[in-house]
Parts: structure tokens; sequence; C-alpha cells
């Protein structure tokens, strides 16, 4: 099969990238690390006879945290062919980034971490951001934690007619949790931009500093009691995600 | 320290609340960089009228699902002879609450600038600024009700019989190709696009509105989030604008002095190539009807807030959003004026276009010659 030039503007290279994006959050993402596409340089597709369809990318990075550009990334996005099922069948990404973890984020990440073993109260808060974009700045790394979660689910939930994004967090909740394990009840509200629709997922998220974020738990919610959309799954995400090569 | 959310207050909501008791309809106090209610925005347009005789008027053009008033602004100055027009909307979907900030920004810009930038003051002369600040009302209201209802789309019309689901897609419910591509039949669905074509109120309000004035609009614009993306006709991929050459033109200009002033990338293309396929916009049906010049903009951010593009992002966003309507506003009137600019240069190099675009050179040419033969007229 010929390998096709894509425009890096155009939608393909981006959807392509985004899932990428979704999935560098996987790797390499903590509360002061959530990883954004900034912009697509080129891009590739191969249809796989058998497969699937190949798109190769390469985009720059920026960290929300920051708001800093922190390198180039370069990714093989591997949408599996369906075999005619109208099954999800989540893509398989393999990324190397340029300078990607030369910011260091482990005094921070370890300073929160302390404080909230050390709370005599658990955290929690609803609507992050509020109606107006504010975020309180002690909530900001509850939001790019949430960020970083769902990616877990948006890079899962991804295929060639989709293009996610988080839109906000209805509410986190603090976990009891008896080791150095935190761990978060999110229900998180996503932003499917083909559909247009808000899609509501509950996550069970635990982070240490140590051993990254991972997804525990991943419930998908219907959108109201009469309008279900044949969309309805629950998933459990095992907590070691990384992708099976294609 | 670590505070609950659930206890904590944004201070600007409590400065909000007082700002708006207080400023009593004084236009020098409106502050443009916080979202503002259906309510401040109206009053906000009264007073707009109230201070700018001779310069801007309001008009009714139809009225909401829910019975509200349509207004719209009209910006020009009286030439004593027949003019050409501009049209812009915003808040065509509830949540985008980016787009009624820009159409209120973009006013003010006008009335600020309007004596001293000589250009302007031309263009004013010859043209008529049609600015509906928020089309979509019954949803703007909605989403401003609660903060579980702020990322509403649609209109608020009643379901149909067979269903349950509020509400119709407006940017799916035009007569441009209606229920084809990129729409969903399903009332649940956020892209639904209506029981039948022109279902929805508003978009009967401009269809009719801009229907009666076709000869007259030049150009159509339509403010939207998210995505920094602005767009040019068709949604459907199987058709080609016969200008598409020079929307492309014209829209990469406009990307370039959004760049220019805070350094963001817009990309430009049609729906299809850019974003999604879809069908039954306001931006098709304007150019389908004969508007040579339509562009749907996609504002802040890219996905990082989405739809709750915070407020200090309010300013920089309708700043650059400000640059790229201008930079289209400039070139429509300078070529329907005979004003010569380097662009309506760089517009007749398309005669060298590619074959499968040689019919649309041709038809740049064509309308240079019409609009030539008008005004000479």
């Amino acid at each position: 099969m010929p390998v096709e030039e894509l425009n890096p503007g155009h939608y393909p290279a981006r959807r392509a990238a985004v899932v990428a994006q979704h999935h560098l959050n996987t790797q390499h993402g903590s509360p002061y690390r959530w990883l954004l596409l900034e912009r697509v340089l080129s891009a590739t597709l191969e249809a796989m006879a058998g497969m699937g369809m190949k798109y190769n990318v390469e985009f720059s990075v920026k960290d929300a945290v920051t708001d800093q550009s922190v390198g180039l990334c370069s990714s093989e996005v591997l949408f599996p062919a369906s075999g005619g099922s109208e099954e999800q069948t989540p893509p398989h990404v393999q990324s190397s980034c340029e300078n990607l973890l030369n910011s260091n984020t482990t005094e921070e990440e370890k300073a929160l971490h302390l404080q909230l073993r050390g709370n005599s109260s658990l955290v929690s808060g609803d609507y992050i951001p509020d109606s107006f974009g504010f975020i309180a700045p002690e909530m900001k790394p509850f939001w790019h934690l949430a960020g970083v979660a769902s990616s877990f689910v948006m890079l899962k939930e991804s295929n060639e007619s989709t293009l996610y994004n988080m839109a906000q967090v209805a509410n986190v909740t603090q976990l009891e949790s008896q080791n150095d394990t935190l761990m978060f009840r999110y229900h998180v509200l996503l932003h499917e931009m083909v559909s247009q629709e808000i899609i509501h997922w509950k996550l069970l998220v635990s982070w240490c500093p140590a051993e990254g974020v991972k997804v525990l738990s991943a419930e998908w919610q219907p959108k109201c009691q009469h309008c279900v959309v044949p969309l309805a799954k629950t998933t459990q995400t095992p907590p070691d995600t990384s992708p099976t090569p294609p | 320290m670590i505070t609950p959310a659930t206890s904590y207050k944004d201070p600007s909501a409590q400065h909000r609340a007082m700002e708006n008791g207080q400023q009593a309809l004084e236009l020098n106090n409106y502050n443009y960089t916080r979202y503002h209610s259906m309510d401040e925005i109206s009053g906000w347009m009264e007073q707009v009228v109230k201070e700018n005789p001779g310069l801007v008027s309001s008009e009714v053009y139809g009225e909401t699902f829910e019975g509200k008033n349509i207004t719209l602004l009209k910006i020009g100055l009286d030439s004593g002879s027949k003019k050409k027009a501009i049209w812009m909307d915003c808040g065509i979907h509830a949540r985008e609450w980016i787009a009624p900030a820009f159409c209120q920004w973009f006013i003010k810009e006008i009335l600020r600038t309007h004596k001293t930038d000589e250009k302007l003051n031309l263009m004013l002369h010859n043209l008529d600024i049609y600015v509906t600040p928020v089309l979509n009302i019954d949803g703007y209201v909605y989403s401003w009700s609660n903060e579980s209802n702020r990322l509403w789309r649609k209109t608020r019309s009643c379901p149909a019989p067979h269903c349950e689901c509020y509400g119709t897609d407006l940017n799916r419910n035009f007569y441009a190709n209606w229920g084809m591509v990129g729409i969903s039949r399903n009332c649940c669905s956020e892209i639904y696009c209506g029981p039948n074509v022109l279902s929805e109120k508003e978009a009967v309000a401009v269809t009719e509105f801009v229907g009666q004035r076709v000869g007259e609009i030049l150009c159509f614009l339509t403010i939207h989030s998210y995505g920094q993306l602005i767009l040019v006709p068709y949604g459907h991929p199987e058709i080609t604008a016969p200008n598409y050459d020079e929307l492309m033109q014209v829209g990469l200009a406009a990307a370039q002095a959004i760049k220019d002033v805070h350094g963001m990338n817009y990309i430009v293309g049609t729906s299809p190539d850019v974003l999604y396929p879809n069908s039954g916009s306001s931006r098709d049906w304007a150019r389908l009807m004969g508007i040579p010049y339509s562009f749907t903009f996609e504002l802040r951010d890219k996905g990082q807030h989405g739809f709750k593009l915070p407020e200090e992002q309010i300013q920089p966003a309708c700043e650059e959003a400000y640059a790229g309507a201008c930079s289209i506003i400039n070139y429509v009137h300078d070529k329907a004026f005979n004003i010569s600019t380097t662009m309506t240069t760089t517009t007749m190099e398309t005669t060298t276009a590619p074959a499968p675009r040689n019919n649309a050179a041709l038809w740049t040419t064509l309308l240079v010659s019409c609009l030539t033969a008008t005004t000479l007229l």
C-alpha cells in the first residue's frame, strides 16, 4: 500500500495526533504534567492490509501546567481494522519524543503528595473549571490529574471518527487510602468534537509520585434516563496500559 | 494548604455581581473582559444605540422559540447612497460563550476607533454592518441558568412527539443540503438537524432577514468556538464553492492577521478538510444564496479549556479575532468599491489555479467584472 502524505492542518492528521497526545499522558502524565498537542508538523497515512490504518505523525507538544512548549514527538498510531464490528477497538500507539521529560516535576509532586497524605480532611471539588473558566489555584493539580486520567479513557475510545477533549471535572473526591497511593473518584465530562456530545465518565484514579497515574476503573454514564445512545459500555482499565505493538 | 473547592468561592463572582449592579448601563464602565448574561447584553445593546445616534440602530428581526426578541445592531454612517453590508452573528451555539463576548468587543472597537481610523470611517460610509450578538438566545439563557446546563448547545424547542429531548442544532437547520452529512436524525443528538429544514424560528429569522438582502450583503461571518479555525464553504465534501481559491486566500490572510496579534495559529479550510463534513450550516446557506464571502470563525482555544475559555483570555482572543475579521472586511470592501490593494492583485493570480479549480478562477474573474460593472452603473 502506498504511503499518503497528509496535510498537517487537515483533520485526519490532527485526530491521529490527539490520540498520540492521550497516549503520552497515559505514559508521562501527573498532576504537574499534562501534555497537549500544540501543532502537527507532518503526517502520513498507510492502509495496512488486514490490520487497519497506520498514521505517522510528527508534532510539537506543550505542557498545560506551565503553558510551555516541551518538545517534539513522533508517533505511530494504528487504528485497527474493525472487521465490520461495531465494537470500539482502541488504537495502538508508539511514540518517541525529544526533550519531553526535561522538565522535572518531582519536587512539586512530592510536595503535593506529602500535603495530601498529611491533610486531616480529604479533598473534594465540583465544577472545575466553573462556568466562567475559573479554577481556584489550589484545585489546578486536580484538574490536570483529571485531564491525564481522562486521556486513558479518550485513548481507548478514539477511532478515526472521533476527536476527544476533556470539557470539565464535574466532581472530584479524594478517597481514604491505606498506603502511599492516593485514590480519587472523578466524574468527568468529555467533549467529542465530531458528534458534539458531552460524555460523562466516572473514574477511579490512583496516583503516587513513584507509580504515576493509573485509572483503575472507568464507567460510562448514560447522558440521561430517556436518551441512551448506543455507546453504553463499562471498561476496566488494567493497571498496565502500555500498548501491544501492532 | 489545599482547600476543598466546594467551600471555595470565586472572588471574581462577587466582583461580577457588584459590577453588574453598579454599572447601570454606562458604556464606559462595561467590562468587555467578562462574560455577560443575556439581560446584561440586552441592556448593553440599548445603551449602545442610545449613545451613538446616527451610527448605531437596532432592529428586531425575529423571535426565538420561547418568544424572546432576536435583535441586531446596525452600524453605519449615512452616505446618502445605496450601501453594501456585512453580516455577523454570534452565539448560534449556546455554550460557546466567547462568541457573544466577541460580538460585543467587535462593536466596542468600531465605536472606539471609527472617528480616528480613516479607513474604518470610509468603510462605514460604504457599508452597514449587521451584528447579532446572541442568536440562540433561549439556549444562551439556559446555559447561564446553572452550572450543569453550561454546556448546552442547541435551541430549546420542544421535542417532536416521538422523542424526549429538547432542541435542534441551529447550525444544521439551514437550507443548505439539509439533512445530508454530519447531522443526526435523533433528536437527542447534539447535531440533530431538526424535524424539517428551517424548523427553528431562529434559523427562519436569519434566512428571512439575510435572504431579503442578498444583493446588499457582501460578506457573512458567523462566530463560534472552539478550535482556532477559519472555515470556508462548503460543509458538503462533494461541493466546491466557485470562488474557493479566493475564499482560501482571504481566509489565510485573516489567519495571518490573527497570528500577528498574539502569535496564535488558526487553520483555514473547508469544514470537511479541517474539521468534519456537515450540512445545513448558515455559512453554507449564505454562500449558496449568492453571498460571495462566507466564513465561520472557530475562536480559542484548541481544547485545553474548550467552551470554558477563562475570562482572562477574552481580551487576547477578541483582539486577534478582531484583526482577522477586519482583514476580511477590508478585503471585501476594497474589492467591492474598487480600491486597489495588494490582496486584489493576488486574487487575479487565481487564473493560474490548477485544472480542477479553473472554473473557480473564471468565476472570480467574472465576479470582478460584475462588480466593476455595477460600480460603473
